[in-house]
């Protein structure tokens, strides 16, 4: 097998790999954002609001990511907003992650004891500081390993960027096969690519989950 | 084409989506049994189904797809599409079902096995009477949670040219050119399969009570 095929087109490759990781950063991030957003109203909300979150979860955990991107990519022209691509790919995705980031953090929240919350509130501390020194810390000893699954799962779920036509890892691996008929060399290329990241966020996150274990409990 | 025709051709996706994921839910049950006895096991197969976990749950669904349906014709193995898509989805989820089944195989306390040997029942029927009933009951929800991700994940078989539920509201949505109404069909069927699967859950959950 020769890899100086893959060589030969390695800036069209990096610039893949850049991409995959441009998306996974900021889907994740704005992902973690509306997840905990959405986790917090469903359990701390006034009822409609909890209500309406809850279906928000629960619709999009039932539909595959690709028709969530599909609402984005197809759908938001028809209501006049015109995405690039790339911007369509992160609106679904960011959707799509969100509503399962959101149920992780609820799992946080729904392991808070109670009276931890009673105490803070007797002690008349205002309701943000309760969320950031009382609820986060504790929550997010149990949130953490299942939070990084979810990440792994984003990454992944990055390649279907590729089907709304972004020059992400997969879908460059795909043009470039079909263009050089030589599946192995950027197949190979591809899945190492995509094993470091997994594996390299896997360790990354263990050694956190070791210290935050230690340090807030 | 009317919007009524557009439903029958989303039906039929549906009926394929559910096909499919029948077809690799058995298979990668039998083939993820295999990984998590060999895991539970010592020495060589250990090692060989932990690298074969780590692989094919670190590789995107798409990318392993890709792989079955450009790589294998090159080593002489053509096959269609739907069986392309079928082995990549097996691949893949015998690695997440083996997990879980080991995460069952893990939770019989050992005391069972013991128990049994003690009464001289053979190995096969040790692992078939006692082992798999009790795993079977606590590995249940995690069962049927990965038996949803099947059926979203077959949505993937759509961009090699499988017309399952989403390959037809694809090709639905540009012929009526009714993006919205043509997705929004087949979320409810989307939804509809996966809760026909939670009410299995609960409905086996009761059945196996009687074995806790």
């Amino acid at each position: 097998m020769d890899f100086q095929i893959v060589l030969d087109n390695a800036p069209l490759l990096v610039q893949a790999g850049i991409t995959t990781v441009w998306i996974f950063v900021v889907t994740a991030i704005l992902g973690t954002i509306f997840g905990s957003v959405i986790a917090v109203l469903r359990q701390f909300g006034p009822k409609p609001i909890a209500r309406f979150c809850q279906v928000y979860s629960w619709f999009l955990r039932c539909v595959p990511a690709l028709l969530v991107l599909f609402y984005a990519f197809y759908g938001l022209p028809e209501m006049g907003i015109f995405l690039s691509p790339d911007s369509a790919a992160i609106v679904g995705l960011t959707v799509s992650t969100s509503a399962y980031m959101s149920e992780t953090f609820r799992c946080g929240l729904l392991a808070l004891r109670r009276d931890q919350l009673d105490a803070a509130r007797s002690l008349g501390l205002p309701f943000s500081h309760i969320l950031r020194r009382i609820v986060l810390p504790q929550a997010a000893v149990v949130v953490l390993p299942p939070w990084t699954s979810n990440l792994i799962l984003l990454l992944k779920g990055t390649s279907l960027a590729s089907v709304v036509a972004v020059a992400e890892m997969t879908g460059v691996t795909y043009r470039m096969i079909s263009t050089t008929y030589r599946p192995y060399p950027f197949l190979i290329t591809s899945a190492i690519f995509y094993l470091a990241l997994v594996t390299g966020i896997t360790i990354a996150f263990r050694h956190l989950e070791r210290r935050t274990a230690g340090s807030w409990r | 084409m009317t919007f009524n025709q557009g439903i029958n051709l989303l039906l039929e996706g549906a009926t394929l989506t559910v096909t499919l994921t029948v077809v690799v839910l058995v298979a990668s049950t039998l083939l993820g049994t295999c990984i998590a006895v060999a895991r539970t096991s010592g020495g060589l197969a250990n090692r060989v189904a932990f690298t074969y976990t780590w692989l094919f749950r670190g590789l995107p669904d798409l990318l392993v797809l890709f792989a079955v349906f450009f790589a294998l014709p090159e080593l002489g193995l053509t096959l269609s599409p739907f069986l392309s898509a079928v082995t990549a989805f097996v691949l893949i989820n015998a690695a997440y079902i083996g997990e879980i089944v080991r995460a069952g195989l893990i939770a019989v306390p050992n005391d069972q096995r013991e128990a049994a040997v003690s009464l001289g029942l053979s190995r096969s029927h040790i692992f078939a009477r006692i082992v798999v009933p009790q795993a079977a009951a606590s590995v249940m929800p995690a069962y049927i949670s990965q038996a949803t991700e099947v059926v979203k994940g077959s949505s993937v078989a759509s961009v090699i040219g499988v017309a399952e539920l989403i390959g037809r509201s694809r090709s639905v949505m540009s012929v009526l050119n009714e993006p919205f109404q043509v997705f929004t069909v087949a979320a409810v069927l989307y939804i509809a399969i996966n809760t026909l699967l939670l009410w299995g859950e609960s409905y086996s959950q009761r059945r196996f009570e009687r074995w806790k």
